[in-house]
């Protein structure tokens, strides 16, 4: 989870200064089959997602009364029917939905709060850098998932202090459905330490470049420089975080289902279903397998495109432990 | 050397610090405390009161830590609010099975990977090596909790057979029982880790055969296959191995799940379960405990690299 | 009154039981929340009670009976941890059991009397010993030693669920072998108060040495510990010393503790233990029945899943809000879809009491499902769109999670719409419930055998005597669950809790039940004289009748 993006400080991480425009990553994409597998995937996945409420045949959250619960497949049901008799196939649907938007959202709410955390650890240094790197020390050495289960406890009961904290003071009272945004921030704020510290290590070799002295003795201030000039050097680096990170969001997701701190019901998570489904494994597979096909294929096409993306973006990353 | 190792060693009481005061707050925050559970579903007031009373939790917060941490200085890690043992001898009962579940992962994981990473890296961007690397992402893409349950229940409904589950039985008391109770959650947890291992395998690989001592080797006329394991593997491992390092200091993280499938009594299961019943002293202990392999286990690390590396230079 | 008359009447079913939780890391905390023990509801006229599978043959003697175990017990301190009460029972000595025939079982006593209404007396069997382990080293166990335990057991520092002990006046040894308790006023639950596996009886040198028994259990039960290792194992060896000569027939039993359920029942399947500790429900049990190597025994089950909500504020304080639920909340598709039609309905105390529950016609024709009737009634009491309500609950798998997702899909088809809210047991416990901090929350009730216990929920001073969780309270309600807990004629008292009921029917709320299926175990055939444990609360007297048949 988390940890496996741990990488000691020592190791520095540094981005290529190349430009690419979206249209030549596609087009460098040709040599990478997997990452066209992995393109498709996620281009059904988003489809899908977008989609849902066209696609799916029924309501995934509620079944009329009369529906048969653990119904094999049909030409009604063509994944078959739940524990309580929804469609799996509308739930594996909306499901999409909920996993993209939490996989998706947690990450870019890690990779972006790490990467702030960073510019202004690697940039500024001196006491903001020990007090930053600190911090990610202590929140490294937690064992990940027992960080991410605290986190959960905290702010995903309700009538916990932090919780109100957090709902009050963050975008997340907008949000439908505070549950999983909460469990967004969660596996976000989970992510955000070993991501801090790759980030500080791009940021420290960027500085020593010309290009920011240059832009310092034009009189430019620190917060220019790093959003309008080391910034853009690492973008490469930070999509690169982002493509690697989001499959280890999405089977967080899921262990935080299992220990029945994920997706209230009644949401279409499929880990959520999955694991409900797997004490059903043996009467009814169907409800099974279809969600964690959903789980696997997704998390399959995020890590094959991720490492087409890694190889054509940065190819220093290549083999750096980051799973 | 000695000195970088000192400061990284100087480095730990900090962090150690930093560790014991957000456990300390972090489990603390968490609403409902021992006492609930203890009391339960239809515990009194005067229960609770009571209760936490006898446990120490009305005291002020700031008693309750340097009580704790005084306790660590003396030696005593404390012990459960529940079941009054010490973690000290949780620990001794439970280091040895978590340990030996990673130690197994890690066999299993490079069993998987290095094979691959050698047979990819070999016929680069042929269908081989795709083929390999796609088998290896997709051990990594099934949540480790469904791989678990799946090695558990196919064997039954194929072949009336489990692996056996739950009662632990330790290496040197029956060697056989004990290798099936650990081998298939390690296979669950390994593949995930050999997906990561592969890729780094390859890469390495990929990179150390373009140096010259090993084009001097083709120039001798050594075979293909010695090449590979007497020369390149060699170099091509370093990397492979410290990062191995650092999936063991993660210790607890990534084993809970599995230590609950298969009913083995390791560390996660612990730290779990005592973060639902909030026994604050085994959760707090614990993750001391975790953080300090950790970090000791990551220095370890750097300091092999730089061994193995002599391009690297800790100042 | 003529104690064994009492007794007959008294002692007609036993326990069921079931795990609290079903899976997970949950099921660590299952016992452990079990703060409540609950009694025996006595059965006139029968249904069809299952009768115990009674050995085939000669008993044998020899071999070690593996039992797959979910909970996972932190201590073995009967007065202390009850997350494995069930465990326990092999080891500790009772009084007296309530047993499956239609009588009271005598354990360590070897008759009681009943000379007035607020007077107990027990006669111990002489030379029963304790344990041979030390500090005890078998000595003989005294009325002394019931005293100590009962005190204890009632006031220990950490002590479980004072409710009962509450009407403890006296406790005293008479004699030797004479063992007297005193009620403080007449209270009828009490045979079955004092029949669950808290009231133990322990030497006081143990607990005087080790500080409690959680770790070194001594008593003077069937079998004794050999060795626990949490999350692993509890294991016993046959106890020489046992008072009744010839038992048991085992040389011990061992506990597998596997916490997740499915895990458990892949390990019974592959005869890795002997005794399933999965959860059953209707659906696998119609598997495992194919196979007729395993015998299934089938109870009604007594854990109940209640709704529970706020009567002291809006909108739940107006009864026509609380009805519209009760005609919203469609019963029959809870039996079809959760208990896969096996199941029946629940009056405020559940269909297993049977004789002290409300019959199938009357709660039928009570609790109809009517959702039009349901948005009408929200109309008059001014929600004509319905409204939003938070439930909080635990986050437990299995029938927990199911039923409380279906019920607020049903509420939600007429516009009370439900924002679950699931919280991990802890925190539910500590926040919402026993701190009364809830518009509605949603549970699954403990398997109280007594009906005393299940009523006290409706009573204004709740189930621990410190005002109703749920704000609510009824003068009227509260006069016939005081009478009943006085009346020591069956007869009379059932009247009184079948009017109570009716009256909590009129007052949708503020608890309301749903449907229970049944609790199933499973085992191999050649498990013999076994019957499943009432582990929870009592010990049964065949748990030292069991041996195994096999080769």
């Amino acid at each position: 989870m988390a940890r496996e993006v741990a990488v000691p400080a020592e190791w520095e991480l540094r981005a290529e200064r190349r430009r690419y425009g979206p249209l030549r990553v596609l087009l460098a994409l040709r040599h990478h089959p997997l990452g066209v597998f992995g393109l498709v995937v996620i281009f059904v996945l988003v489809v899908t997602a977008i989609g849902a409420p066209l696609i799916a045949p029924y309501d995934p959250e509620t079944a009329p009364s009369q529906t048969k619960v653990l119904q094999p497949p049909t030409l009604d049901h063509v994944f078959g029917t739940d524990r309580l008799g929804r469609d799996v196939f509308s739930r594996v649907v909306f499901g999409a939905r909920l996993t993209l938007e939490v996989g998706l959202v947690s990450v870019l709410f890690g990779v972006f709060g790490a990467t702030a955390l960073g510019l202004a650890s690697g940039y500024l240094g001196g006491r903001v850098d020990s007090i930053i790197q600190r911090t990610v020390d202590v929140a490294l050495a937690f064992p990940a998932l027992i960080l991410l289960l605290a986190i959960m406890s905290v702010l995903g009961n309700p009538d916990s202090g932090p919780r109100q904290f957090v709902i009050d003071h963050t975008p997340l009272s907008e949000s439908k459905n505070i549950n999983i945004g909460i469990l967004t921030v969660a596996i976000g704020i989970g992510m955000m330490a070993g991501v801090t510290r790759i980030v500080r290590g791009a940021v420290l070799s960027e500085k020593q470049n010309v290009y920011v002295e240059a832009a310092r003795a034009l009189g430019a201030t620190d917060l220019r420089i790093m959003a309008g000039h080391v910034l853009p050097n690492i973008m490469a680096l930070i999509i690169v975080l982002v493509s690697i990170l989001l499959p280890v969001a999405i089977l967080a997701e899921a262990s935080l289902s299992f220990l029945g701190l994920g997706v209230p019901p009644p949401a279409p998570s499929w880990g959520a279903d999955l694991s409900a489904a797997r004490s059903w494994l043996e009467e009814a597979p169907w409800w099974t397998i279809f969600p964690g096909t959903a789980i696997s294929l997704t998390v399959l096409g995020f890590n094959l495109l991720g490492d087409a993306l890694r190889d054509i973006l940065d190819p220093r990353l290549r083999g750096r432990g980051l799973s | 050397m000695g000195n970088y190792i000192l400061r990284r060693l100087l480095l730990l009481v900090p962090i150690l610090f930093g560790i014991s005061v957000a456990t300390f707050v972090l489990f603390r925050a968490i609403p409902g405390d021992v006492a609930v559970i203890i009391c339960g579903q239809t515990g009194s007031p005067e229960c609770l009161e009571r209760v936490r009373d006898q446990l120490g939790l009305n005291r002020p917060l700031l008693v309750q830590y340097t009580d704790w941490v005084g306790g660590i200085f003396r030696g005593d890690f404390g012990a459960s609010m529940l079941s009054h043992v010490s973690l000290a001898s949780e620990l001794r009962h439970r280091f040895p099975v978590t340990l030996e579940l990673l130690i197994m992962t890690n066999i299993i994981a490079l069993a998987l990977a290095i094979p691959a990473g050698v047979i990819s890296a070999m016929r680069p961007n042929t269908p081989l090596d795709l083929v390999v690397r796609f088998l290896s992402v997709l051990g990594l893409s099934i949540p480790n909790f469904f791989l678990g349950t799946l090695l558990i229940l196919l064997p039954l409904i194929w072949f009336d057979w489990t692996p056996p589950l739950g009662g632990y039985k330790p290496f040197f008391e029956d060697p056989w029982t004990n290798l099936q109770q650990f081998i298939f959650p390690s296979l669950a947890l390994g593949t995930a880790i050999a997906a990561g291992l592969m890729r780094l395998t390859r890469s390495s690989l990929l990179e150390v055969m373009r140096n010259d001592y090993i084009r001097t080797a083709w120039s001798k006329g050594l075979r293909e296959r010695t090449v590979v394991t007497r020369h390149a593997l060699k170099n091509a491992m370093i990397p492979v191995v410290t990062v191995l390092g650092l999936y063991i200091g993660g210790l607890m993280g990534g084993t809970v799940i599995l230590e609950m499938i298969f009913g083995l009594p390791g560390l996660g299961r612990l730290a779990l379960e005592s973060i639902l019943l909030r026994d604050y002293p085994i959760v707090q202990g614990l993750v001391l405990i975790s953080a300090t392999v950790f970090v000791l286990v990551n220095l370890a690390v750097d300091v092999v690299y730089a061994w193995f590396d002599p391009r690297i230079r800790y100042a | 009154m003529e104690p064994a008359n009492y007794w007959q009447r008294l002692a007609r079913r036993r326990m069921s039981r079931r795990r609290l939780l079903q899976a997970g890391a949950a099921a660590a905390l299952g016992g452990v929340a079990l703060a409540v023990v609950g009694c025996e509801g006595g059965k006139e006229g029968g249904g069809p009670a299952p009768s115990p599978t009674l050995a085939a043959g000669e008993p044998k003697y020899g071999g070690v009976l593996r039992f797959g175990y979910g909970t996972d017990p932190v201590g073995l301190d009967p007065h202390q941890d009850i997350a494995a009460l069930s465990v326990m029972a092999k080891m500790y000595s009772y009084l007296y059991h309530v047993g499956a025939g239609s009588q009271a079982v005598m354990n360590l006593a070897d008759s009681m009397e009943h000379p007035d209404d607020n007077t107990y007396l027990f006669r111990l069997k002489q030379n029963a010993r304790f344990q041979p382990k030390p500090p005890v080293d078998g000595r003989e166990i005294t009325a002394e030693d019931v005293r100590y335990s009962f005190q204890r057991r009632s006031s220990a520092l950490v002590s479980i669920d004072l409710r009962f002990p509450q009407i403890i006046d006296k406790l005293e040894a008479v004699d030797n072998y004479t063992f007297r308790l005193t009620t403080k006023r007449p209270f009828a639950p009490t045979f079955y108060e004092m029949a669950n596996n808290t009231w133990a009886i322990v030497p006081k040198e143990a607990v005087e040495q080790f500080g409690d028994l959680k770790q070194n259990p001594i008593s003077g039960g069937p079998y004794m510990l050999k060795r626990f290792v949490r999350a692993e194992r509890v294991e016993m060896e046959k106890n020489p010393n046992f008072y009744f000569p010839g038992r048991p027939y085992l040389d011990g039993l061992e506990y597998i503790v596997i916490p997740d359920d499915s895990a458990l029942l892949a390990a019974f399947q592959s005869k890795q233990h002997d005794i399933n500790g999965a959860t059953l429900n209707a659906l696998r049990v119609r598997e495992l029945r194919k196979n007729e190597e395993i015998t299934i025994i089938e109870r009604p089950d007594l854990y109940y899943p209640v709704l529970w909500v706020k009567t002291g504020k809006a909108p739940f304080n107006d009864i026509r809000v609380r009805q519209a639920i009760d005609l919203a909340i469609d019963r029959q598709e809870i039996i079809d879809k959760i208990f896969f039609g096996e199941a029946k309905i629940n009056g405020p105390i559940a269909w297993g009491h049977d004789f002290w529950a409300l019959s199938q016609e009357e709660l039928q024709a009570a609790y109809t499902y009517d959702p039009e009737g349901a948005r009408r009634l929200l109309a008059e009491a001014n929600y004509p769109d319905g409204f939003t309500v938070t439930l909080k609950t635990a986050n437990n798998p299995g029938n927990w999670r199911d039923i409380v997702t279906l019920v607020a899909e049903q509420l939600g088809r007429v516009g009370i719409k439900v924002d679950l809210q699931l919280m991990d047991l802890g925190a539910w416990l500590g926040s919402v419930l026993l701190v009364g901090a809830f518009d509605m929350t949603f549970f699954i009730q403990l398997p109280y055998e007594e009906p005393d216990r299940p009523l006290a929920f409706y009573h204004s001073l709740g189930i621990s005597g410190n005002g109703n969780l749920t704000d609510y309270g009824n003068k009227e309600l509260d006069a016939l669950i005081d009478a009943q807990q006085r009346s020591f004629d069956d007869n009379e008292r059932q009247k009184l809790i079948l009017e109570a009921q009716r009256l909590i029917l009129r007052e949708h709320g503020p608890q309301f039940t749903l449907a229970s299926g049944y609790n199933y175990t499973a085992h191999w055939n050649y498990v013999q004289g076994w019957w499943p444990d009432a582990p929870e609360t009592h010990a049964n007297d065949y748990n030292w009748e069991f041996w195994l048949d096999k080769a």
